[in-house]
């Protein structure tokens, strides 16, 4: 096939390197974002399934329907149920009220629990997973249990009639949720005792769970189902959950993770066009003479269009699957490097992410290498006697309208939002316009003052502006690629603070609830004693909102309000808590006036206005206070808080318990064990198993960033390359006359050193400018972060700028000091 | 063979229209071999690019062979031009990221000839450099890249060689040469050879001989 062979002629003859590289790169980027985040997505979903141990949780007051379980087994689907209710849990004289959790043989359906023989271990070297709960005979326990009923491992614990041996500690159960419910300790069952206990009766108030799980379609289909038995009577007694919906936290770092996943995909996608863009235009440029010469021997233009469209549809074929095979290595390496991390057995991914890959190349070839060889048919045959003859090349603005419209299509195609894409091409245009005119203004400004200096400034400014146009398209080409490579490395810098700062290494992991007022200096003193540093110290009172503005609330109205609808934690304090921002009314200075603040959200739902009077019900007793501030919550802080909180001097002769939170090192957990032998009505409720799988997650997805950085650098010298090689020419044929009339290595070296210095640090300078501007931009509209503003930019855009850019310009061009120039100008012809 | 009625062609300038060549009439016979010459600026290489079909007359009518090729649009006089044409060129035009070989072997190829790689062996062997097949125009002399481009013109076996200053790059010795291989390899293939040139021994060695100057044919010998 004569298309193949010119390839393979062109191929050998270095002519096609830097495009087919562009386009594997570009291929390989997108192949391997999206197969990665798919595979990825698709695991986190499994594991974020073991939030709820399943892919999807009915929640009943009521014993779930046997039309439910049929139903789900009539789709296939694996079911496994549990049951968890408040008992009293008996041994000898100790007695705790205990959260027993009745589970089937199939608990866990996603997720595994994490269990031990030594409680309060100082390392996780005991630990053990297992996908299923307790056999029938067998009781396992939190282990805070085990102090506060003083018995070791193997004792035996009264649930209800029933008495059962603890054989093993429960350190995690995927289903247990972060959420923070001051509850009792977790005692597992398995759900064939249940009967025996004798303590669930009708009436009694119990949670029935049905956990099912199976593949996508399955769980849909009856998720659909579910949505259209909502009319059935015993439906308000029923609900279900997703595990996309059981980890806020997880599901925000996820998604920025996969935004950020998405702008590394497209911006190495852009460089990668950008590097065809310019490697192409030297590819036609390089090619006029032989598309004269081919002419000249009877070629016609469709024959020659013809060869044309084939080569480049044999080259975009070829550099297609090797960029997909590229790809795939790509998220199998960092597969491999994140594997400690991953959950086993991420499920493959489909055709998608390789048909993606695929469009891109096409987007491509067609957007920013055919519009650079469009003319090259119509190139005159005379020519070949005069090169000096004009091609009719299709016009800068053409070419550029040609790319925009790909660049559309392709920011379309990954961001499905036209806001996202015009603001990403109007943002370009106008940092290309920008730093055309800076370029422009820079030169100038240079220009004058190497009149004044030496003789390698003279001849390096001179070259730069003799060459003024093609200098700022290079420049330009530089800046982008540098602002990119800077929005690149600060988001992923900002992200990692962001979440880092959510979840700080020393975040509080253990909740102490149900303190004493006079326990509370003694538990203050031990956590001394053991050099642990306690949250603030909140005092809690259990009460109720019942009336506004003197009239009784609605039950309905109030169930409108997630966490009012019940008895909740009112607390009093004089200073704002650190983690809350008072966002109307004013936050109180002095005690005792009967004034409350109230949480924002809850607000919102409830609909009520600052300077409504509410009454509240403690116990019986009625406190009635003035609704004067609305507080934002950060919930994330790990820190106690509250919907409702009153000054000091209202509430204290309601006999209140106190909360605060603490972090212990797992090695600091036997703590616990001291403080709940002392303290055995205290509470712990320990959150660090949860904590510490989000943060394995949130590492996971740091990880997959910092590879896809590496790629995208890649991207970028390519077009540092690709620019450079677009003057490659012309500077050959300087230096090679420069050489012959006995310039030394040192004055075209040093020249060429300035000249490409100058070059990268001014495009390093502009694109730091266009780098702050865009991360500004995206941590406001895309991330929703906190603007940061980033010094180092500053420093690194020009800097990096010069060193890169000078490098690479001298390693390109050294060999013009080291060939004999009449060699040098016998190559170019 | 080739025949020029009243050829005349026009540029635009800034300055206004120029005459390149004025009311050329021309009747060359198949085998002859023709110089053209005169000095620089006369209208020598505007004269070949309209007899060789690579560019359009503003007034006036070329005939090659059968063909008048001034009524023809470009797809029509690309197909005579792979009938009948070869070219020789002063910068030997040969592409840089081909070798020898290859550079030889492409008119063949796009012909769709089978035999194309054994041919231009052939015709590298003929004009010696049976040992240079592998090697790319940077790698081979002036004399040996002209040799390369003689080798790519006759292997096209074309009934109308011609040639643009073919031995203007070349020193003197190494133009000789290239001279001898010229006329030792047209005699033999038989074409029809028409070259413009500012040298008088090359010109001496046609069998005629066409003064321009000014755009005009001065003589013709």
């Amino acid at each position: 096939m004569l298309e193949l062979k010119l390839l393979w002629r062109d191929w050998k003859g270095g002519q096609l390197s830097l495009i087919a590289a562009s386009l594997v790169l570009a291929v390989a980027v997108v192949a391997g974002v999206a197969i990665l985040a798919e595979r990825v997505q698709g695991g986190l979903s499994r594991e974020a399934s073991g939030f709820i141990a399943s892919d999807l949780i009915i929640h009943s007051s009521i014993e779930v329907p046997r039309l439910y379980w049929d139903k789900a087994d009539e789709l296939g689907l694996q079911t496994a149920e549990s049951t968890q209710f408040s008992s009293m849990i008996f041994r000898d004289d100790h007695t705790h009220l205990g959260t027993v959790k009745a589970v089937g043989d199939l608990y866990p359906l996603r997720g595994e629990l994490t269990i031990t023989d030594v409680p309060f271990a100082p390392d996780d070297s005991t630990w053990s997973k297992t996908n299923q709960g307790p056999r029938a005979g067998e009781a396992w326990v939190e282990e805070r249990l085990l102090p506060i009923m003083d018995m070791e491992m193997g004792d035996s614990i009264e649930v209800g009639n029933l008495e059962l041996p603890v054989t093993k500690v429960i350190i995690s159960e995927p289903d247990r949720g972060s959420g923070f419910s001051v509850m009792g300790a977790r005692v597992m069952i398995n759900a064939q005792d249940l009967p025996a206990t004798g303590v669930v009766q009708p009436g009694s108030r119990v949670s029935y769970h049905m956990l099912v799980a199976g593949e996508d379609t399955q769980v849909q289909s009856f998720q659909d189902w579910l949505d259209e038995m909502v009319n059935e009577d015993y439906n308000e007694h029923l609900h279900y959950h997703l595990p996309e919906e059981s980890e806020e936290r997880l599901q925000s770092a996820l998604e920025s993770g996969r935004s950020f996943l998405l702008l590394a995909g497209t911006v190495g996608v852009l460089l990668a066009a950008i590097a065809l863009a310019l490697s192409s235009q030297r590819y036609a440029e390089r090619h006029k003479d032989s598309i004269a010469l081919m002419k000249s021997w009877g070629l016609s233009a469709s024959r020659i269009r013809s060869i044309l469209f084939r080569q480049i549809a044999l080259l975009g074929l070829f550099c297609t699957v090797i960029g997909l095979l590229l790809g795939v290595g790509i998220h199998q390496f960092l597969l491999w490097s994140i594997s400690d991390l991953l959950p086993g057995g991420l499920p493959q991914a489909g055709i998608g992410p390789y048909l993606v890959a695929s469009m891109t190349g096409v987007f491509c070839l067609m957007g920013f290498a055919l519009p650079a060889m469009w003319h090259l048919p119509s190139i005159e045959p005379l020519r070949v006697l005069r090169r000096d003859l004009p091609t009719s090349v299709l016009s800068l603005g053409e070419r550029a309208l040609a790319g925009i419209a790909m660049l559309i299509g392709i920011l379309f195609f990954y961001s499905s939002s036209l806001l996202m894409t015009f603001s990403f091409i109007g943002g370009a245009a106008l940092v290309a316009l920008v730093l055309g005119g800076l370029a422009y203004g820079l030169m100038t400004l240079f220009k004058r003052w190497a009149t004044r200096a030496g003789s390698i400034f003279r001849l390096s400014i001179g070259n730069l502006w003799r060459r003024k146009w093609q200098s700022i398209i290079q420049m330009i080409a530089f800046s982008f690629t540098i602002m990119l490579l800077l929005v690149m490395l600060s988001m992923r810098t900002s992200l990692l603070e962001d979440w880092q700062l959510q979840l700080p290494e020393d975040a509080p992991n253990h909740f102490l609830v149900n303190v004493a007022p006079y326990e509370v200096d003694h538990v203050q003193d031990m956590l001394a004693d053991h050099q642990l540093q306690s949250a603030e110290w909140y005092p809690m009172v259990r009460g109720r909102l019942i009336k506004q503005n003197g009239e009784m609330i609605l039950e309905e109205r109030l169930d409108l309000a997630d966490g009012l609808d019940r008895e909740v934690n009112l607390t009093w304090a004089m200073q704002l808590p650190d983690s809350n921002e008072v966002v109307a009314g004013e936050w109180w200075t002095e005690p005792g006036k009967a004034e409350f603040s109230m949480e924002e959200e809850v607000a919102g739902q409830l609909g009520v206005e600052l300077g409504d009077m509410f009454t509240f019900s403690l116990g019986g007793l009625e406190v009635e206070a003035e609704l004067t501030s609305l507080r934002s919550v950060d919930w994330d802080s790990m820190k106690p808080n509250f919907f409702i909180i009153f000054p000091e001097g209202v509430l204290e002769d309601y006999s209140p318990n106190w909360i605060t939170s603490v972090y212990l090192e797992r090695e600091d957990k036997l703590f616990i064990n001291d403080l709940l032998s002392e303290y055995p009505t205290i509470l712990v409720v320990a959150l660090d198993e949860i904590i510490n799988r989000i943060r394995i997650v949130i590492d996971r997805v740091s990880m997959g960033l910092e590879m896809m950085l590496m790629l995208v650098l890649a991207c970028g010298i390519l077009v540092l390359f690709a620019a450079i090689a677009t003057s490659f020419d012309e500077r050959a044929q300087e230096s090679a006359i420069l050489r012959t009339l006995g310039s030394s290595r040192k004055i075209v070296l040093g020249a060429l050193f300035l000249e490409f210095g100058f070059m990268g640090f001014m495009a390093g300078l502009v694109g730091a400018l266009g780098a702050q501007i865009a991360v500004f931009a995206l941590q406001y509209f895309v991330f929703n972060m906190d603007l940061v503003f980033y010094g180092w930019i500053w420093l690194v855009g020009p800097l990096s700028g010069a060193i890169v850019v000078s490098a690479m310009g001298l390693m390109r061009s050294y060999s013009l000091v080291t060939t004999p120039p009449l060699q040098s100008l016998r190559a170019l012809g | 063979m080739i025949t020029t009625k009243s050829l005349c062609k026009t540029v635009e300038t800034n300055d206004g229209k120029l005459e390149l060549l004025k009311n050329i009439n021309l009747e060359i016979e198949a085998g002859q071999s023709v110089a053209i010459i005169g000095p620089s600026g006369a209208g020598k290489s505007t004269l070949l690019g309209l007899i060789a079909g690579l560019d359009m007359p503003t007034s006036g009518k070329i005939y090659l062979d059968q063909y008048c090729i001034t009524d023809m649009d470009e797809e029509e006089r690309a197909k005579v031009r792979s009938e009948l044409v070869g070219f020789v060129f002063q910068t030997f035009q040969l592409l840089p990221g081909l070798s020898a070989l290859e550079n030889v072997a492409l008119p063949l190829e796009l012909r769709g000839d089978g035999s194309a790689i054994a041919d231009a062996k052939m015709y590298l062997d003929r004009v010696g450099l049976a040992e240079r097949y592998d090697h790319y125009p940077r790698q081979l002399s002036g004399g040996e890249q002209q040799r390369v481009a003689l080798a790519r013109a006759f292997a096209c076996k074309p009934t109308i060689l011609f040639a643009d200053e073919p031995t203007g790059n070349l020193d003197a010795k190494t133009g000789e040469k290239i001279s001898d291989l010229l006329f030792k390899l047209n005699s033999e293939e038989g074409a029809t050879l028409v070259l413009v040139t500012h040298e008088t021994r090359l010109a001496d060695r046609c069998q005629r001989q066409l003064v321009i100057d000014a755009g005009e044919i001065v003589s013709d010998a």
